[in-house]
């Protein structure tokens, strides 16, 4: 049934990077991306991988689960490896005196390194994040963004709303999807038939479902409005929280071995 | 305490013809600690009134009062609103966060309250509705009536006064009404909260200390619901159901029978025949 | 036209850690022309058992047959069992879409490929079934009352001309007046088409008032399927399984158990008191 759809992929587990401060696992996982795409040697990947099996570790979430994400984006991955296999100028690799040459796609040494660079900058691109995400829960994950915005709130930013919106598109997708559902089943009782057909009538059979769920949207945002505002909401200002973000010595360790971490990458990136 | 005066409303704001008024005169005065049920059709005017408690609606013409507070008064609409809270039909529409306790916590948060008096509050509020150990449960994978009572602790934890329930188990099957009945009595006998219960289902209007019917947008009945609901055919001309116990022991009167008909309940109900039998 | 359902087997989520059966083994008949109602808690499995008579959802065991039709079979037009067997879902107003009351009750006959004329004949005597007067066809259905929208709502579904017809809880936020009417109309379509009808409803009032026949669903079984009068004598059971019967059924029962000699199989009002004043009349009180 669509109700037993997880959101995000929050892993609710207790462990040291569980209980870490959002704003801080998210400020790491922001260097951390940034970090890869300076890397160029392959020792690099080697301090990176090791740093992700530390996290990963730490953090209680199976590999295979951390690994998941990378599924969704596996085409993308091959596609970008191959283009830069096959397209990229350099000296044309020789097997047994043969050059590896085809019309205008050749395998190069230059080739085989950059491919190998973006594959694995790719995969720990995701990786990276799906740490991020297994271990921090939407609502955290939202108020961490909040607080980080907040700054910028000065300059016209509406930190506070968005992380509000964010919020209530959480809420609302399981039920939007349980109403998509149950409009489907309405929509097919009356002889609606969503699967055959070329694309335009495919389109136009969608009619039926989303004019009713855009109805029922506006319904539910209006009712929600005017709930908010009995419960006294009059947005961001003068807002407490009931749990208050907290930074404690567990985030100034991970600062610490972050900067360990980026101390290493300057160094592989200097001297190997 | 909640004091309306001769309150008029229309929703067409073009127009006032007196056809076309919601609300048409209502006085009515809900003293501390009592449970109101205000019962009426559907386009009664019913839930009209209610919103005129919580100043999501202003008056065209008379007064609200909610301890001693206008309405119309713009700087006093929070303060009104904390002290007369709101529960809705649709839970659904009315649940903000995507964790229980998260949501509880959303009224309080909103009024600026210190984290660990919210927390404090929270724990209370979980406590009356008898939700605790749900509180770290994502509210859309729970009962409609489970969810009616976190949408309850909500507002509960913001200390109100009063609780405007608008037609609160319209949408719930019958063990979810029962849930949020028992919830709803509870509060203001243990809890001491007044209770406004807008509905159209007497089975639950019978809980109250007090019915008020509403047609048309007036007041046409003020009373207890043993009284109210005795008047069997008052209540049909007007639209609206009596248990079938108080129905069986009319028809038994209107038959020529010497029998009360003051009876809410199937016990009344079957006590009073014994005794024609005897 | 019967509807057979033969050892039916349904899983939410085969396979997954959300695995959760949700019919098992079911088995029933109804007949033509009957008015069945069905009953049970929220998550006894009413809801999976509908959509399975009209093919909305297909069994993980057992079968299907309506009118002679197996819905699992593969060459089963899935339009054809479900232009026999028409549902109306809860809520029902929330599947209107189309600009105009007439365009929107003329969506499922379009569906069906009828030509103009048949649909507009269709659209016109399904809304005097269901009491909707012709000046509203032109309206949006957006701008009608919320019982108005019901009745645009169910006719959309009679015009599929289904032989059955299916309603979850058709009265739901309804007030008494409006619930009357709705169930009212449909009554009368029964007794006067020969529609046969099954009712799903929580209030046993409606259902005494109106059903031959009911079926009591628990944990995802039918518990029982009998007559009403067989079915409300059973409230202990009922109760057991979070469900209740009519209050006049329980002054009757309540009576007997007080050695009051009257007929406790009765469920509705206006025999209870028939009975009532019978037994006064005979034991010479009245």
């Amino acid at each position: 049934m669509l109700k037993d759809i997880t959101l995000g992929q929050y892993f609710p587990i207790e462990s040291p990077v569980h209980s870490m401060d959002p704003r801080i696992k998210i400020i790491i996982t922001l260097v951390f991306i940034i970090a890869i795409f300076f890397i160029k040697s392959l020792w690099g990947f080697v301090a990176v991988a090791l740093y992700v099996i530390f996290a990963v570790k730490l953090s209680r979430v199976s590999f295979k689960l951390v690994l998941k994400g990378i599924r969704p984006i596996l085409f993308l991955i091959i596609f970008t490896a191959l283009i830069n296999l096959f397209m990229t100028n350099g000296e044309i690799v020789n097997i047994g005196g043969v050059p590896l040459k085809a019309g205008f796609l050749k395998i190069t040494k230059e080739g085989f390194y950059s491919a190998t660079v973006m594959s694995l900058r790719l995969v720990f691109l995701v990786m990276g994040t799906s740490i991020l995400t297994l271990t921090t829960s939407p609502i955290l994950l939202t108020d961490g963004v909040e607080k980080l915005l907040s700054p910028f709130s000065k300059i016209g930013l509406p930190a506070h709303e968005l992380a509000m919106m964010m919020t209530i598109a959480l809420r609302f997708i399981p039920t939007l999807l349980e109403e998509t559902d149950k409009i489907m089943k309405a929509q097919m009782a009356r002889g609606a038939d969503f699967e055959s057909g070329n694309i335009i009538n495919r389109a136009k059979a969608l009619i039926p479902i989303l004019v009713p769920l855009f109805i029922s949207s506006f319904r539910r945002a209006d009712e929600l409005a005017v709930a908010m505002e009995c419960r006294c909401y009059r947005g961001g200002k003068g807002r407490t929280r009931l749990n208050e973000l907290k930074i404690g010595t567990r985030d100034w360790i991970a600062c610490l071995s972050m900067l360990t971490f980026m101390a290493v990458i300057v160094l592989i990136n200097m001297y190997l | 305490m909640i004091e309306i005066q001769n309150l008029t409303y229309s929703y067409d704001r073009a127009d006032d013809k007196v056809g076309g008024l919601a609300l048409n005169g209502i006085n009515l005065t809900v003293n501390d600690g009592e449970f109101v049920a205000v019962l009426g059709r559907n386009g009664s005017g019913k839930s009209t009134l209610a919103k005129h408690i919580n100043a999501i609606l202003l008056p065209m013409g008379g007064y609200v009062y909610v301890d001693g507070m206008d309405t119309l008064d713009e700087s006093k609409t929070w303060d009104i609103r904390q002290s007369a809270a709101m529960v809705f039909q649709n839970p659904d529409n009315q649940i903000v966060a995507t964790i229980v306790e998260e949501d509880v916590a959303f009224a309080a948060e909103n009024l600026g309250v210190p984290p660990d008096e919210i927390r404090r509050r929270v724990d209370y509020a979980l406590g009356a509705v008898g939700m605790t150990k749900f509180r770290k449960e994502a509210p859309h994978l729970l009962s409609g009536g489970q969810k009616q009572r976190i949408a309850i602790a909500g507002v509960i934890a913001m200390k109100p006064k009063t609780i405007v329930f608008d037609e609160p188990t319209a949408m719930l099957d019958p063990s979810g009404r029962k849930e949020v009945m028992k919830t709803i009595t509870e509060l203001n006998r243990k809890y001491g909260i007044t209770i406004i219960m807008i509905t159209h289902n007497m089975d639950e209007a019978v809980c109250a200390d007090r019915v008020v019917v509403v047609d048309k947008g007036r007041i046409i009945i003020d009373d207890k619901p043993r009284n109210v609901f005795s008047d069997v055919d008052k209540m049909r001309r007007i639209g609206l159901d009596v248990p079938q116990a108080t129905q069986i022991a009319f028809e038994l009167k209107k038959a020529g029978l010497d029998i009360k008909c003051d009876i809410l309940d199937e016990q009344e109900c079957v006590e009073e025949i014994i005794k024609l039998c005897r | 036209m019967p509807i057979e359902v033969k050892n039916l087997n349904h899983i939410y989520s085969k396979g997954s850690p959300f695995e959760k059966t949700a019919l098992s083994d079911i088995s029933f008949k109804i007949n033509d022309g009957e008015f069945v109602g069905l009953i049970g808690h929220t998550g006894s499995g009413k809801s999976t058992l509908i959509q399975h008579l009209n093919g909305l959802l297909k069994p993980d065991g057992g079968s299907v047959i309506v009118d002679g039709l197996d819905i699992s079979d593969k060459t089963v037009n899935m339009r054809e069992i479900r232009s026999k067997v028409g549902i109306v879902f809860q809520y029902p107003e929330y599947q209107l879409f189309e600009e105009t009351v007439y365009k929107d009750i003329a969506y499922g006959p379009k569906n069906l490929g009828l030509d103009e004329k048949e649909i507009d004949a269709r659209v016109r005597h399904v809304a005097e079934v269901v009491g909707l007067d012709e000046k509203y066809f032109e309206k949006s259905p957006f701008e009608l009352s919320g019982g108005q929208k019901r009745r645009v709502a169910i006719a959309g579904v009679l015009a599929m001309n289904p032989k059955m017809l299916i309603l979850d809880e058709p009265a739901a936020g309804l007030d008494p007046v409006g619930r009357d009417e709705i169930l009212n109309r449909i009554k009368l379509l029964h007794e006067t088409e020969g529609l046969t009808v099954v009712l799903v409803s929580h209030s046993m009032e409606d259902i005494a008032r109106l059903a031959e026949r009911i079926m009591v669903m628990c944990d995802g079984e039918l518990k029982m399927f009998d007559t009403v009068e067989n079915i409300f004598s059973r409230s202990a059971e009922l109760s057991s399984m979070g469900l209740n019967v009519p209050q006049a059924c329980l002054v009757m029962q309540g009576l007997k158990k007080n050695g009051i000699a009257v007929d406790d199989k009765i469920y509705t009002v206006e025999k209870a008191c028939k009975e009532i004043l019978r037994y006064l009349g005979e034991v010479g009180k009245c």
